[in-house]
């Protein structure tokens, strides 16, 4: 503990020679997806709630980008305006340049819920994007079959989503997702429902298939282990209104292992993330030290439990 | 023992056994009580039916009384050394035993002698179904697709959902000399009260199904790229379609609830007909065994739809 103190964690913003060069190509390439401006204000009888405060950022292609922030700090409604399902109050998004209106195939998303059709069996809900997309069911079912393979639950192509575990359904809707073939994959908090073991599965399972696809990845999340695990950039919101805290590029090497976690780099961005979650002060999940309980004694005095 | 208990407690927990020995007590305990009154003379037989009637003179044989009435005629009869009145402890006309009803039910579809629905049950019956069926079939025909689109589309509902409701309020039986007046007295007026009956309550209970759907679903249907008819027939349609069914296994029972001013307006028809007949010649055997049908039928038939929907949706029965 105490040679912990002692060493000094290098600075977050110094990249590695390798992170340097990769993340200089990514910003070489064109926006896919741009936040131009983005306000959202929920307005509910006489209370006003800027969720959203001028949000400016491009995410350009093949990167996969986290935004972290605490709860109600506009997450989820950033994303369900990249999405379409939420209308911007002013400001636009930008798909490939051309401003999107409302909801399309070319920005797919997974959800926190589980949202597989539960009236259809594992793989004509992955053939449903594909249908929409004007493929006949024929050749669909063969593009599902190639999905669920490369996800490995091709043998519950017959399956109904009430018979699979929480992890497997959102393969499966991630299966989906990407089967509809988007250009943007777009996750909000898909993980967040998951047990650890099965959400570090999962990660692996995200960042194997981005690797392999030509598919740009948004991802929510308030997990900053997460964030750091999986992003190449990380958008930092801070509430009350929601506006950009900072961009942190991360300096971790891919592919990514399990063993970064515990690298000086991942630590000093976690450390400087909870440093900036903390300074909102919102009283969140994530800032546990601050909360004292105050709970009358219920034991027996006899009961000595410490 | 300790199952027995638990299936008393709130939430309490019941296996198959015990779910099947309180399905048949269900039927056993009705029929029993009913028994008990028809057939132990101490349990209530408030009333004697004569079988001499002695020296009394305004009594017949076959005749009904209250019990102190029949006293006082035997009391009357000894003071006058005359032969007293006979008779048996019995139930009032309007409560037969099961063993009369069971053999006027029996008698219902064994029998050809008479015909027409005043004194055929089956008869009289199989036109209450054909009315039934098609007040329900019209007013789903409509009242679907109807509900579907309030419950989807807020323009709909904005127009339609304020006058259904103005109607639902007015009772069916105030349409009934309007439809006769407009459909003439036969089947259409009587077709008519049902669908009005039903349709209304169908829109609106329906439109709220449609509303109820998981809107995480048309969510995800939309970020894949569903949008408009697709979106209705692919995700809206098939993710209400149980509650869909269930509702209408409810508004098919509702429908049977008009029948009755269904089938007295007009030329009067069907079991209703046939019920107050036989109710006027005091036929009360032929009355429950009417009344027996008509719930034997209408539980058997939703009985058979339940068994049916399961079948059909087993992804909503397992979800929950
Ligand atoms: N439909 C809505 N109506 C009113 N206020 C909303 C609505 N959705 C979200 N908000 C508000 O906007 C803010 C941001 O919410 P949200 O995007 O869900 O935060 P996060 O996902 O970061 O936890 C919160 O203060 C929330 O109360
Ligand atoms: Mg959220």
């Amino acid at each position: 503990m105490a040679d912990h103190v002692e060493h000094a964690l290098p600075d977050y913003r110094i990249l590695p020679p390798d992170v340097a060069a990769r993340m200089a190509q990514i910003k070489q390439r064109d926006y896919v997806l741009e936040i131009d401006r983005v306000t959202k204000v929920f307005t509910q009888k006489k209370n006003r709630t800027v969720a959203l405060d001028a949000i400016e950022f491009g995410v350009h292609r093949r990167e996969l980008v986290c935004v972290v922030g605490p709860s109600g700090c506009g997450k989820s409604t950033l994303v369900r305006i990249l999405a379409g399902l939420e209308d911007a109050t002013s400001g636009q998004i930008l798909m490939n340049g051309k401003p999107v209106r409302g909801p399309g195939s070319d920005r797919g998303m997974v959800f926190q819920k589980y949202t597989l059709f539960p009236w259809l069996d594992v793989c004509r809900n992955v053939m449903f994007g594909i249908e929409m997309g004007g493929v006949d069911r024929l050749e669909a079912q063969r593009q599902a079959m190639q999905w669920l393979q490369m996800i490995g639950l091709e043998q519950f192509a017959t399956a109904f989503p009430h018979q699979l575990s929480g992890g497997m359904q959102q393969r499966v809707a991630i299966a989906r997702a990407l089967a509809a073939s988007p250009r943007v994959l777009l996750m909000d908090e898909s993980f967040s429902a998951l047990d650890a073991q099965t959400r570090t599965k999962m990660q692996n399972y995200l960042m194997e298939i981005w690797r392999k696809i030509d598919i740009t990845i948004v991802f929510i999340t308030h997990d900053l282990d997460e964030a750091i695990y999986l992003a190449d950039r990380i958008l930092v919101l801070k509430p009350n209104p929601g506006r950009v805290e900072e961009v942190i590029e991360v300096p971790l090497s891919r592919p990514r292992r399990a063993e970064q976690m515990t690298s000086d780099e991942f630590l000093a961005t976690k450390a400087h993330l909870e440093g900036l979650i903390r300074s909102f002060g919102t009283s969140d999940d994530m800032d546990e030290e601050d909360v004292k309980i105050d709970l009358p004694l219920l034991t027996l005095v006899t009961d000595q439990v410490e | 023992m300790q199952g027995f208990l638990a299936s008393w407690r709130l939430y309490g927990r019941t296996d198959r056994m015990l779910r099947n020995v309180f399905g048949i007590l269900a039927v056993l305990l009705p029929l029993l009580l009913w028994s008990a009154v028809s057939y132990l003379p101490f349990v209530w037989h408030p009333q004697v039916l004569i079988t001499d009637p002695g020296g009394e003179e305004y009594l017949e044989t076959g005749m009904r009384m209250n019990r102190v009435d029949f006293l006082r005629a035997v009391k009357e009869m000894q003071d006058q050394h005359q032969p007293a009145p006979q008779g048996i402890p019995t139930n009032p006309v309007y409560l037969p035993s099961p063993g009369e009803v069971l053999s006027a039910f029996v008698h219902a579809f064994t029998s050809s002698a008479p015909v027409g629905a005043e004194h055929s049950i089956t008869q009289a019956f199989a036109h209450s179904i054909r009315i039934i069926f098609w007040g329900f079939v019209i007013s789903s025909v409509m009242g679907v697709p109807l509900g579907i689109m309030c419950g989807s589309i807020p323009a709909v509902a904005r127009l339609v959902e304020p006058s259904v409701d103005f109607f639902r309020y007015l009772p069916a039986p105030a349409f009934g000399a309007l439809a006769v007046a407009i459909l003439g007295i036969y089947d259409a007026p009587k077709i008519a009260i049902i669908v009005i009956g039903t349709l209304f309550q169908q829109i609106l209970v329906i439109a709220n199904t449609t509303r109820k759907l998981d809107f995480a679903l048309v969510e995800a249907s939309r970020t894949l790229g569903a949008k408009g008819l697709r979106l209705l027939f692919r995700v809206v349609i098939p993710g209400i379609l149980p509650d869909l069914y269930r509702d209408q296994r409810i508004l098919l029972g509702w429908a049977w609830t008009y029948l009755i001013v269904a089938e007295l307006i007009g030329t009067s028809s069907g079991i209703t007909w046939f019920i107050t007949q036989q109710a006027r010649y005091q036929h009360f055997d032929n009355v429950f065994a009417a009344m027996a049908l008509i719930g034997i039928v209408g539980l058997g038939t939703d009985m058979v739809l339940g068994v049916i929907g399961g079948k059909l949706f087993t992804w909503k029965r397992e979800n929950g």
